[in-house]
Protein backbone atom coordinates (compact mmCIF):
# COMPACT_ATOMS: atom_id res chain seq x y z
CA UNK A 1 0.00 0.00 0.00
CA UNK A 2 2.79 2.06 0.75
CA UNK A 3 4.29 1.41 -2.97
CA UNK A 4 1.13 2.00 -4.69
CA UNK A 5 0.43 5.53 -2.45
CA UNK A 6 4.11 6.70 -2.98
CA UNK A 7 3.30 5.75 -6.94
CA UNK A 8 0.05 7.85 -6.54
CA UNK A 9 1.78 10.53 -5.55
CA UNK A 10 5.13 10.74 -7.61
CA UNK A 11 3.01 10.25 -10.67
CA UNK A 12 0.98 13.53 -9.86
CA UNK A 13 3.77 15.19 -8.91
CA UNK A 14 6.06 14.45 -11.89
CA UNK A 15 3.11 15.22 -14.13
CA UNK A 16 3.25 18.96 -12.75
CA UNK A 17 6.73 19.31 -12.56
CA UNK A 18 6.99 17.96 -16.34
CA UNK A 19 4.48 20.07 -17.48
CA UNK A 20 6.00 23.18 -15.88
CA UNK A 21 9.25 22.67 -16.84
CA UNK A 22 8.24 22.21 -20.58
CA UNK A 23 6.43 25.41 -20.04
CA UNK A 24 9.45 27.27 -18.74
CA UNK A 25 11.85 25.71 -21.06
CA UNK A 26 10.29 26.70 -24.26
CA UNK A 27 9.36 30.17 -22.68
CA UNK A 28 12.92 30.89 -22.26
CA UNK A 29 14.24 29.32 -25.66
CA UNK A 30 11.68 32.08 -27.24
CA UNK A 31 12.62 34.55 -25.23
CA UNK A 32 16.54 33.90 -26.67
CA UNK A 33 15.29 33.35 -30.00
CA UNK A 34 13.94 36.74 -29.59
CA UNK A 35 16.41 38.24 -28.20
CA UNK A 36 19.14 37.45 -30.58
CA UNK A 37 16.87 38.46 -33.76
CA UNK A 38 16.21 41.89 -32.08
CA UNK A 39 19.82 42.11 -30.80
CA UNK A 40 21.20 40.29 -34.38
CA UNK A 41 23.70 38.12 -32.50
CA UNK A 42 23.01 34.76 -32.48
CA UNK A 43 26.29 34.45 -30.25
CA UNK A 44 24.09 35.51 -27.21
CA UNK A 45 21.73 32.16 -28.10
CA UNK A 46 24.85 29.81 -27.98
CA UNK A 47 26.38 31.11 -24.96
CA UNK A 48 23.69 31.93 -22.25
CA UNK A 49 21.00 29.41 -23.73
CA UNK A 50 22.67 26.54 -21.81
CA UNK A 51 22.47 28.42 -18.20
CA UNK A 52 18.89 30.42 -19.17
CA UNK A 53 17.81 26.27 -19.30
CA UNK A 54 19.02 24.95 -16.58
CA UNK A 55 18.56 27.91 -14.34
CA UNK A 56 15.00 27.89 -15.90
CA UNK A 57 15.03 23.79 -15.23
CA UNK A 58 15.89 24.54 -11.93
CA UNK A 59 13.99 27.22 -10.70
CA UNK A 60 10.81 26.50 -11.70
CA UNK A 61 11.21 22.33 -10.59
CA UNK A 62 12.17 24.31 -6.93
CA UNK A 63 8.91 26.88 -6.81
CA UNK A 64 6.44 24.09 -8.42
CA UNK A 65 7.72 21.43 -5.92
CA UNK A 66 7.43 24.43 -3.07
CA UNK A 67 3.94 25.55 -4.46
CA UNK A 68 2.96 21.71 -4.05
CA UNK A 69 3.99 21.31 -0.71
CA UNK A 70 1.35 23.97 0.18
CA UNK A 71 -1.33 21.76 -2.34
CA UNK A 72 -0.92 18.14 -1.44
CA UNK A 73 -2.47 17.92 1.88
CA UNK A 74 -6.06 17.81 1.16
CA UNK A 75 -6.90 15.71 -2.21
CA UNK A 76 -4.32 13.21 -1.72
CA UNK A 77 -4.97 12.78 1.97
CA UNK A 78 -8.70 12.10 0.90
CA UNK A 79 -8.22 9.72 -2.43
CA UNK A 80 -5.90 7.91 -0.09
CA UNK A 81 -8.63 7.47 2.97
CA UNK A 82 -10.97 6.33 0.75
CA UNK A 83 -9.23 3.76 -0.99
CA UNK A 84 -7.98 2.50 2.78
CA UNK A 85 -4.43 4.09 2.75
CA UNK A 86 -3.32 4.82 6.67
CA UNK A 87 -2.79 8.77 8.09
CA UNK A 88 0.43 7.91 8.44
CA UNK A 89 1.24 5.85 5.34
CA UNK A 90 -0.13 9.18 3.48
CA UNK A 91 1.89 11.44 5.15
CA UNK A 92 4.98 9.82 4.89
CA UNK A 93 4.79 8.89 1.25
CA UNK A 94 3.94 12.87 0.83
CA UNK A 95 7.25 13.79 2.50
CA UNK A 96 9.25 10.84 0.62
CA UNK A 97 7.62 12.07 -2.84
CA UNK A 98 8.50 16.07 -2.12
CA UNK A 99 11.78 15.87 -0.28
CA UNK A 100 12.77 13.38 -2.83
CA UNK A 101 11.32 14.78 -6.32
CA UNK A 102 13.44 17.77 -4.61
CA UNK A 103 16.11 16.22 -4.63
CA UNK A 104 16.31 14.51 -8.19
CA UNK A 105 15.00 17.76 -9.57
CA UNK A 106 18.21 19.58 -7.98
CA UNK A 107 20.62 16.59 -8.73
CA UNK A 108 19.49 16.77 -12.63
CA UNK A 109 19.93 20.73 -12.93
CA UNK A 110 21.71 22.37 -10.30
CA UNK A 111 25.20 20.37 -11.48
CA UNK A 112 24.65 21.64 -15.02
CA UNK A 113 24.06 25.13 -13.91
CA UNK A 114 26.73 25.13 -11.40
CA UNK A 115 29.24 23.88 -14.25
CA UNK A 116 27.82 26.31 -17.07
CA UNK A 117 27.76 29.11 -14.65
CA UNK A 118 31.75 28.71 -13.00
CA UNK A 119 32.97 27.77 -16.87
CA UNK A 120 31.55 31.68 -17.08
CA UNK A 121 32.08 33.39 -14.51
CA UNK A 122 35.42 31.80 -13.24
CA UNK A 123 36.42 33.63 -9.78
CA UNK A 124 33.03 34.45 -8.74
CA UNK A 125 30.86 32.60 -6.49
CA UNK A 126 31.78 28.69 -6.96
CA UNK A 127 28.44 27.16 -7.22
CA UNK A 128 29.91 23.68 -6.86
CA UNK A 129 31.19 24.32 -3.34
CA UNK A 130 29.63 21.23 -1.77
CA UNK A 131 28.69 23.70 1.54
CA UNK A 132 26.84 26.19 -0.94
CA UNK A 133 24.69 23.08 -2.17
CA UNK A 134 23.83 21.48 0.97
CA UNK A 135 22.82 24.95 2.48
CA UNK A 136 20.59 25.92 -0.41
CA UNK A 137 18.97 22.27 -0.54
CA UNK A 138 18.59 23.11 3.51
CA UNK A 139 16.83 26.34 3.27
CA UNK A 140 14.63 24.98 0.56
CA UNK A 141 13.42 22.19 2.81
CA UNK A 142 12.66 24.89 5.26
CA UNK A 143 10.44 26.44 2.89
CA UNK A 144 8.76 22.62 2.16
CA UNK A 145 8.51 21.82 5.61
CA UNK A 146 7.04 25.44 6.49
CA UNK A 147 4.30 24.83 3.71
CA UNK A 148 3.42 21.18 4.85
CA UNK A 149 3.16 22.46 8.04
CA UNK A 150 0.52 25.73 7.37
CA UNK A 151 -1.07 23.59 4.66
CA UNK A 152 -1.78 20.77 7.51
CA UNK A 153 -2.81 22.79 10.17
CA UNK A 154 -5.14 24.92 7.38
CA UNK A 155 -6.34 21.62 6.32
CA UNK A 156 -7.50 19.89 9.54
CA UNK A 157 -9.87 23.16 10.26
CA UNK A 158 -10.45 24.00 6.76
CA UNK A 159 -11.76 27.34 5.59
CA UNK A 160 -12.74 29.20 8.98
CA UNK A 161 -9.16 29.10 10.39
CA UNK A 162 -7.47 31.62 9.09
CA UNK A 163 -7.73 33.62 12.38
CA UNK A 164 -7.16 30.70 14.56
CA UNK A 165 -3.83 30.71 12.61
CA UNK A 166 -2.49 34.18 12.70
CA UNK A 167 -3.65 33.62 16.70
CA UNK A 168 -1.89 30.24 17.12
CA UNK A 169 1.45 32.01 15.13
CA UNK A 170 1.37 35.03 18.02
CA UNK A 171 1.15 32.43 20.36
CA UNK A 172 3.99 30.38 19.78
CA UNK A 173 5.87 33.06 18.58
CA UNK A 174 5.39 34.86 21.69
CA UNK A 175 5.94 31.72 23.93
CA UNK A 176 9.37 30.70 21.80
CA UNK A 177 10.92 34.23 22.48
CA UNK A 178 9.69 34.19 25.79
CA UNK A 179 10.76 30.42 26.92
CA UNK A 180 12.80 28.31 24.92
CA UNK A 181 15.09 31.23 23.08
CA UNK A 182 16.40 31.94 26.54
CA UNK A 183 16.92 28.50 27.47
CA UNK A 184 18.73 28.13 23.87
CA UNK A 185 20.91 31.45 24.37
CA UNK A 186 21.95 30.16 27.70
CA UNK A 187 23.03 26.69 26.48
CA UNK A 188 24.42 28.11 23.36
CA UNK A 189 25.19 31.42 23.54
CA UNK A 190 25.79 32.28 20.05
CA UNK A 191 22.43 31.19 18.95
CA UNK A 192 20.61 34.39 18.77
CA UNK A 193 23.71 35.65 16.26
CA UNK A 194 22.78 32.50 13.90
CA UNK A 195 18.87 32.95 14.56
CA UNK A 196 18.26 36.43 14.12
CA UNK A 197 21.14 36.64 10.93
CA UNK A 198 21.92 33.85 8.98
CA UNK A 199 24.82 36.10 8.07
CA UNK A 200 25.82 35.02 11.61
CA UNK A 201 27.14 31.83 10.45
CA UNK A 202 29.82 33.55 8.59
CA UNK A 203 30.40 33.43 4.87
CA UNK A 204 29.88 29.56 3.32
CA UNK A 205 33.66 28.90 3.73
CA UNK A 206 33.57 29.34 7.63
CA UNK A 207 30.48 26.62 7.72
CA UNK A 208 30.93 24.18 10.01
CA UNK A 209 28.21 21.25 9.82
CA UNK A 210 29.79 20.34 13.38
CA UNK A 211 28.46 23.68 15.03
CA UNK A 212 24.95 22.97 17.15
CA UNK A 213 23.82 26.22 15.75
CA UNK A 214 23.67 25.07 12.48
CA UNK A 215 21.17 22.04 13.10
CA UNK A 216 19.27 23.65 15.57
CA UNK A 217 18.32 25.57 12.93
CA UNK A 218 17.73 23.02 10.91
CA UNK A 219 15.31 21.20 14.12
CA UNK A 220 13.81 24.54 14.06
CA UNK A 221 12.75 25.14 10.27
CA UNK A 222 12.44 21.66 9.03
CA UNK A 223 11.69 18.84 11.60
CA UNK A 224 9.80 20.57 13.88
CA UNK A 225 7.50 21.75 11.11
CA UNK A 226 7.10 18.14 9.67
CA UNK A 227 6.59 16.83 13.17
CA UNK A 228 3.49 19.76 13.54
CA UNK A 229 2.58 18.40 10.16
CA UNK A 230 2.34 15.09 11.14
CA UNK A 231 0.44 15.21 14.03
CA UNK A 232 -2.34 17.46 12.00
CA UNK A 233 -2.33 14.82 9.52
CA UNK A 234 -3.09 12.58 12.00
CA UNK A 235 -5.95 14.04 13.22
CA UNK A 236 -7.48 15.38 9.75
CA UNK A 237 -10.81 13.41 8.31
CA UNK A 238 -12.11 13.26 5.33
CA UNK A 239 -13.04 16.21 3.55
CA UNK A 240 -16.13 18.58 4.95
CA UNK A 241 -17.69 15.93 7.12
CA UNK A 242 -16.43 17.40 10.58
CA UNK A 243 -16.98 20.96 9.25
CA UNK A 244 -20.63 19.87 7.90
CA UNK A 245 -21.26 18.03 11.35
CA UNK A 246 -20.43 21.21 13.49
CA UNK A 247 -22.12 23.37 11.65
CA UNK A 248 -26.06 21.18 11.15
CA UNK A 249 -26.01 19.63 14.65
CA UNK B 1 -14.79 -13.63 6.00
CA UNK B 2 -15.76 -12.39 9.43
CA UNK B 3 -18.26 -10.24 10.57
CA UNK B 4 -18.04 -6.51 11.20
CA UNK B 5 -19.13 -5.70 14.67
CA UNK B 6 -19.27 -1.91 16.45
CA UNK B 7 -18.86 -2.44 20.08
CA UNK B 8 -20.79 0.07 22.25
CA UNK B 9 -20.24 2.68 19.27
CA UNK B 10 -20.75 6.39 20.73
CA UNK B 11 -19.95 9.34 18.42
CA UNK B 12 -20.35 12.98 19.96
CA UNK B 13 -19.98 16.15 18.14
CA UNK B 14 -19.47 18.11 20.85
CA UNK B 15 -22.23 17.79 23.16
CA UNK B 16 -24.28 16.53 20.63
CA UNK B 17 -24.49 13.13 20.99
CA UNK B 18 -25.03 11.72 17.51
CA UNK B 19 -24.67 7.50 17.89
CA UNK B 20 -25.08 6.06 21.51
CA UNK B 21 -23.68 2.95 22.21
CA UNK B 22 -24.31 1.15 19.29
CA UNK B 23 -23.64 -2.72 19.16
CA UNK B 24 -24.15 -4.19 15.19
CA UNK B 25 -23.14 -7.08 14.00
CA UNK B 26 -22.70 -7.18 9.59
CA UNK B 27 -22.39 -10.04 8.39
CA UNK B 28 -20.59 -11.03 5.25
CA UNK B 29 -22.41 -11.36 1.91
CA UNK B 30 -25.67 -9.65 2.72
CA UNK B 31 -27.08 -6.52 1.86
CA UNK B 32 -28.27 -4.05 4.30
CA UNK B 33 -30.82 -1.50 3.94
CA UNK B 34 -29.84 1.40 6.69
CA UNK B 35 -32.59 3.04 6.86
CA UNK B 36 -33.07 6.57 9.22
CA UNK B 37 -35.07 9.99 9.75
CA UNK B 38 -32.65 13.01 8.29
CA UNK B 39 -29.84 13.18 10.95
CA UNK B 40 -30.46 9.83 12.32
CA UNK B 41 -26.88 9.36 11.77
CA UNK B 42 -26.60 6.98 9.27
CA UNK B 43 -23.75 8.71 7.73
CA UNK B 44 -21.64 9.12 10.52
CA UNK B 45 -22.06 5.49 11.51
CA UNK B 46 -20.83 4.68 8.18
CA UNK B 47 -18.34 7.44 8.08
CA UNK B 48 -16.76 5.68 11.14
CA UNK B 49 -17.38 2.03 9.61
CA UNK B 50 -15.12 3.19 6.70
CA UNK B 51 -12.38 4.66 9.17
CA UNK B 52 -13.25 7.88 7.78
CA UNK B 53 -13.95 9.51 10.94
CA UNK B 54 -13.70 8.23 14.23
CA UNK B 55 -16.02 7.20 17.46
CA UNK B 56 -15.82 8.86 20.50
CA UNK B 57 -15.67 6.04 22.57
CA UNK B 58 -16.25 1.95 21.80
CA UNK B 59 -14.79 0.12 18.89
CA UNK B 60 -15.32 -1.28 15.27
CA UNK B 61 -14.08 -4.70 15.45
CA UNK B 62 -12.64 -6.25 12.17
CA UNK B 63 -11.41 -9.92 12.43
CA UNK B 64 -11.34 -9.90 16.07
CA UNK B 65 -9.12 -6.55 16.16
CA UNK B 66 -10.54 -3.79 16.91
CA UNK B 67 -10.53 -0.42 14.30
CA UNK B 68 -10.14 2.25 16.70
CA UNK B 69 -7.07 4.01 15.79
CA UNK B 70 -5.97 6.27 12.33
CA UNK B 71 -4.46 3.68 11.43
CA UNK B 72 -5.62 0.85 10.15
CA UNK B 73 -5.49 0.48 6.71
CA UNK B 74 -9.00 -1.52 5.45
CA UNK B 75 -8.92 -1.63 2.13
CA UNK B 76 -12.05 -4.01 2.50
CA UNK B 77 -14.25 -1.64 3.73
CA UNK B 78 -15.24 1.35 0.82
CA UNK B 79 -17.47 4.35 1.97
CA UNK B 80 -19.53 6.00 -1.31
CA UNK B 81 -20.46 8.76 0.17
CA UNK B 82 -22.25 11.99 -0.85
CA UNK B 83 -19.10 14.43 -0.15
CA UNK B 84 -16.93 14.08 -3.18
CA UNK B 85 -13.37 12.69 -2.39
CA UNK B 86 -12.38 12.86 -6.37
CA UNK B 87 -9.95 15.37 -7.40
CA UNK B 88 -12.36 17.62 -10.00
CA UNK B 89 -10.54 18.29 -12.67
CA UNK B 90 -9.78 15.02 -12.80
CA UNK B 91 -11.14 12.49 -15.43
CA UNK B 92 -13.39 10.24 -14.87
CA UNK B 93 -10.69 7.22 -16.89
CA UNK B 94 -8.13 9.04 -14.63
CA UNK B 95 -10.15 8.40 -11.09
CA UNK B 96 -10.46 4.47 -12.37
CA UNK B 97 -6.61 4.28 -13.00
CA UNK B 98 -6.03 5.89 -9.43
CA UNK B 99 -7.96 3.74 -7.82
CA UNK B 100 -6.82 0.95 -9.90
CA UNK B 101 -3.56 1.69 -8.37
CA UNK B 102 -4.08 2.41 -4.64
CA UNK B 103 -6.41 -0.74 -4.78
CA UNK B 104 -4.37 -3.06 -6.53
CA UNK B 105 -7.66 -4.33 -8.63
CA UNK B 106 -10.55 -3.31 -10.27
CA UNK B 107 -13.61 -4.91 -11.55
CA UNK B 108 -12.80 -2.97 -15.52
CA UNK B 109 -15.30 -5.16 -16.94
CA UNK B 110 -18.35 -4.05 -14.82
CA UNK B 111 -17.05 -0.13 -14.87
CA UNK B 112 -17.35 -0.32 -18.68
CA UNK B 113 -20.56 -1.93 -18.50
CA UNK B 114 -22.09 0.28 -15.97
CA UNK B 115 -20.47 3.63 -17.70
CA UNK B 116 -21.63 2.75 -21.09
CA UNK B 117 -25.11 1.99 -19.88
CA UNK B 118 -25.73 5.42 -18.16
CA UNK B 119 -23.95 7.02 -20.90
CA UNK B 120 -21.37 8.37 -19.18
CA UNK B 121 -18.00 9.23 -20.92
CA UNK B 122 -14.74 8.66 -19.54
CA UNK B 123 -13.13 11.22 -20.66
CA UNK B 124 -15.31 13.76 -18.82
CA UNK B 125 -14.28 15.35 -15.87
CA UNK B 126 -15.64 15.03 -12.24
CA UNK B 127 -16.63 18.83 -12.28
CA UNK B 128 -18.47 18.28 -15.58
CA UNK B 129 -20.67 15.87 -13.85
CA UNK B 130 -24.77 17.08 -12.56
CA UNK B 131 -25.07 15.86 -9.42
CA UNK B 132 -26.97 12.71 -10.57
CA UNK B 133 -24.14 11.34 -12.87
CA UNK B 134 -21.37 12.06 -9.66
CA UNK B 135 -23.97 10.09 -7.71
CA UNK B 136 -23.68 7.30 -10.84
CA UNK B 137 -20.28 7.34 -10.77
CA UNK B 138 -19.22 7.34 -7.62
CA UNK B 139 -21.47 4.18 -7.19
CA UNK B 140 -19.56 2.34 -10.31
CA UNK B 141 -16.29 2.68 -8.42
CA UNK B 142 -17.81 1.80 -5.17
CA UNK B 143 -19.02 -1.55 -6.89
CA UNK B 144 -15.67 -1.94 -9.08
CA UNK B 145 -13.60 -2.03 -6.20
CA UNK B 146 -12.11 -5.35 -4.24
CA UNK B 147 -13.85 -4.25 -0.89
CA UNK B 148 -15.58 -6.78 0.85
CA UNK B 149 -17.75 -4.68 2.40
CA UNK B 150 -19.21 -1.62 0.35
CA UNK B 151 -20.83 1.16 1.93
CA UNK B 152 -23.54 3.00 -0.37
CA UNK B 153 -24.71 6.10 1.24
CA UNK B 154 -27.49 7.83 -0.80
CA UNK B 155 -26.40 6.50 -4.02
CA UNK B 156 -29.52 7.42 -5.43
CA UNK B 157 -29.28 11.08 -4.66
CA UNK B 158 -29.87 13.13 -7.69
CA UNK B 159 -31.39 9.97 -9.72
CA UNK B 160 -34.38 9.80 -12.12
CA UNK B 161 -36.62 7.05 -11.87
CA UNK B 162 -34.91 5.04 -14.70
CA UNK B 163 -31.65 5.53 -13.67
CA UNK B 164 -32.57 4.39 -10.27
CA UNK B 165 -34.26 1.22 -11.17
CA UNK B 166 -30.92 0.67 -13.57
CA UNK B 167 -28.76 1.36 -10.54
CA UNK B 168 -30.41 -1.48 -8.51
CA UNK B 169 -30.32 -4.21 -11.65
CA UNK B 170 -26.43 -3.36 -10.91
CA UNK B 171 -26.34 -3.69 -7.51
CA UNK B 172 -27.28 -6.86 -7.68
CA UNK B 173 -25.51 -7.98 -10.86
CA UNK B 174 -21.93 -6.40 -8.98
CA UNK B 175 -23.71 -8.93 -6.02
CA UNK B 176 -24.05 -11.87 -8.05
CA UNK B 177 -20.77 -11.62 -9.71
CA UNK B 178 -19.08 -11.21 -6.29
CA UNK B 179 -20.92 -11.74 -3.15
CA UNK B 180 -19.97 -9.58 -0.67
CA UNK B 181 -21.60 -7.04 1.79
CA UNK B 182 -23.26 -3.95 0.64
CA UNK B 183 -24.97 -1.45 2.89
CA UNK B 184 -27.45 0.88 1.64
CA UNK B 185 -28.44 3.92 3.43
CA UNK B 186 -31.01 5.67 1.46
CA UNK B 187 -34.40 7.76 1.80
CA UNK B 188 -36.32 5.73 -1.00
CA UNK B 189 -37.48 2.48 1.42
CA UNK B 190 -39.92 1.33 -0.83
CA UNK B 191 -37.91 0.49 -3.68
CA UNK B 192 -34.82 -1.22 -2.12
CA UNK B 193 -37.64 -3.33 -0.18
CA UNK B 194 -37.04 -5.94 -2.74
CA UNK B 195 -32.97 -5.53 -2.94
CA UNK B 196 -31.98 -6.15 0.44
CA UNK B 197 -31.86 -9.09 3.02
CA UNK B 198 -31.37 -7.17 6.35
CA UNK B 199 -32.67 -3.73 7.52
CA UNK B 200 -31.31 -1.47 10.49
CA UNK B 201 -33.04 1.37 11.40
CA UNK B 202 -31.40 4.13 13.45
CA UNK B 203 -33.65 6.08 15.36
CA UNK B 204 -32.38 8.63 18.11
CA UNK B 205 -29.09 7.86 18.12
CA UNK B 206 -30.10 4.39 18.93
CA UNK B 207 -30.80 0.88 16.21
CA UNK B 208 -34.40 0.27 16.86
CA UNK B 209 -34.80 -2.47 14.34
CA UNK B 210 -32.38 -4.35 13.46
CA UNK B 211 -33.67 -7.45 11.84
CA UNK B 212 -33.96 -9.58 8.73
CA UNK B 213 -36.77 -7.89 5.82
CA UNK B 214 -39.21 -10.80 6.36
CA UNK B 215 -38.90 -10.93 10.60
CA UNK B 216 -39.85 -6.64 9.67
CA UNK B 217 -42.75 -7.48 7.71
CA UNK B 218 -43.69 -10.32 9.45
CA UNK B 219 -44.33 -8.22 13.00
CA UNK B 220 -45.83 -5.40 10.94
CA UNK B 221 -49.49 -5.63 11.24
CA UNK B 222 -52.31 -2.81 10.14
CA UNK B 223 -55.49 -3.97 12.34
CA UNK B 224 -58.80 -1.88 11.15
CA UNK B 225 -62.34 -2.23 12.72
CA UNK B 226 -64.65 -0.63 15.29
CA UNK B 227 -62.30 1.34 17.82
CA UNK B 228 -63.20 -0.92 20.74
CA UNK B 229 -62.58 -4.08 19.12
CA UNK B 230 -59.63 -3.09 17.84
CA UNK B 231 -58.12 -1.71 20.98
CA UNK B 232 -59.02 -4.95 23.04
CA UNK B 233 -57.24 -6.88 20.02
CA UNK B 234 -54.30 -4.22 20.45
CA UNK B 235 -54.48 -4.59 24.48
CA UNK B 236 -50.37 -5.51 25.45
CA UNK B 237 -49.07 -5.47 21.70
CA UNK B 238 -46.33 -2.99 20.98
CA UNK B 239 -48.68 -0.34 19.21
CA UNK B 240 -46.95 2.62 16.76
CA UNK B 241 -49.65 4.44 15.88
CA UNK B 242 -53.53 4.44 15.23
CA UNK B 243 -56.21 6.34 13.23
CA UNK B 244 -59.30 7.27 12.95
CA UNK B 245 -61.15 7.86 9.85
CA UNK B 246 -65.03 7.87 9.84
CA UNK B 247 -65.96 4.69 11.56
CA UNK B 248 -62.58 2.82 10.78
CA UNK B 249 -60.47 2.46 13.21
CA UNK B 250 -56.98 1.39 12.58
CA UNK B 251 -54.26 0.95 15.29
CA UNK B 252 -50.43 0.26 13.62
CA UNK B 253 -48.43 -2.85 15.33
CA UNK B 254 -45.42 -3.96 15.40
CA UNK B 255 -45.28 -7.48 17.09
CA UNK B 256 -45.91 -10.97 16.95
CA UNK B 257 -49.83 -11.15 17.05
CA UNK B 258 -50.58 -13.65 20.04
CA UNK B 259 -51.45 -17.24 18.51
CA UNK B 260 -53.95 -17.38 21.28
CA UNK B 261 -56.04 -14.01 20.70
CA UNK B 262 -59.54 -15.10 19.28
CA UNK B 263 -59.89 -12.52 15.72
CA UNK B 264 -63.14 -10.73 15.85
CA UNK B 265 -64.71 -11.01 12.95
CA UNK B 266 -65.11 -7.04 12.48
CA UNK B 267 -61.61 -6.68 12.19
CA UNK B 268 -59.45 -6.73 8.98
CA UNK B 269 -55.68 -7.94 9.95
CA UNK B 270 -53.11 -7.26 6.86
CA UNK B 271 -49.12 -6.51 7.07
CA UNK B 272 -47.94 -3.31 6.45
CA UNK B 273 -45.53 -2.66 3.91
CA UNK B 274 -41.59 -1.63 4.50
CA UNK B 275 -42.31 2.17 4.04
CA UNK B 276 -45.16 2.32 6.14
CA UNK B 277 -43.40 0.26 8.85
CA UNK B 278 -40.26 2.00 8.60
CA UNK B 279 -42.97 5.74 8.97
CA UNK B 280 -44.58 4.16 12.28
CA UNK B 281 -41.89 2.99 13.75
CA UNK B 282 -39.41 6.35 13.40
CA UNK B 283 -42.33 8.98 13.38
CA UNK B 284 -42.21 11.30 16.21
CA UNK B 285 -44.55 11.77 19.10
CA UNK B 286 -45.69 15.26 17.56
CA UNK B 287 -45.87 14.24 13.96
CA UNK B 288 -48.69 11.48 14.97
CA UNK B 289 -50.74 14.76 15.86
CA UNK B 290 -50.85 15.97 12.46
Amino acid sequence: MFKAMLKYRLTAIWRDLIIAFLIIEAFMIITEIILSIKLADFSVLSSTLGISLAAGGLIVTQADLIILSFTTARKPFDFGILNGISRKTSYITQLVSLFGSQLVTFVIFYPIMGILFNSRYSGTTNLLDPKMIIVIILGIWSIMAGAIAISSFVTLFERKIWWVVLGAWLVVSKLFEAYIQPVIVNLLPGWQNYYNDFSGMGSIDELDFGQPYLWLIVLVSIVIPLVFAGVCQYFMQTKRLTLSFKRNK
Amino acid sequence: MSNLETKHLTKKFGNQVVLDDLNLNLKPNTIYALLGRNGAGKSTLLSILANHIFASSGSVVWQDKELTGRDHPVQEFYLMSEHNLFNKSDSLKNIIKKTTLLQGTFDQTLADEMLLAFKLDPKKKVSQLSTGYRTIFKTIVALSVPAEYVFLDEPILGLDANHRVMLYRYILKAYENRARTIVLSTHLVEEIANLVAHILILKDVKIIVDSDVEDLLAKSYQISGPKEEVQLYCQGLQILDDEQIGTLYTCYIYADLPANRIIPDSIVIKHSDLQDSFIKLTEEERELNV
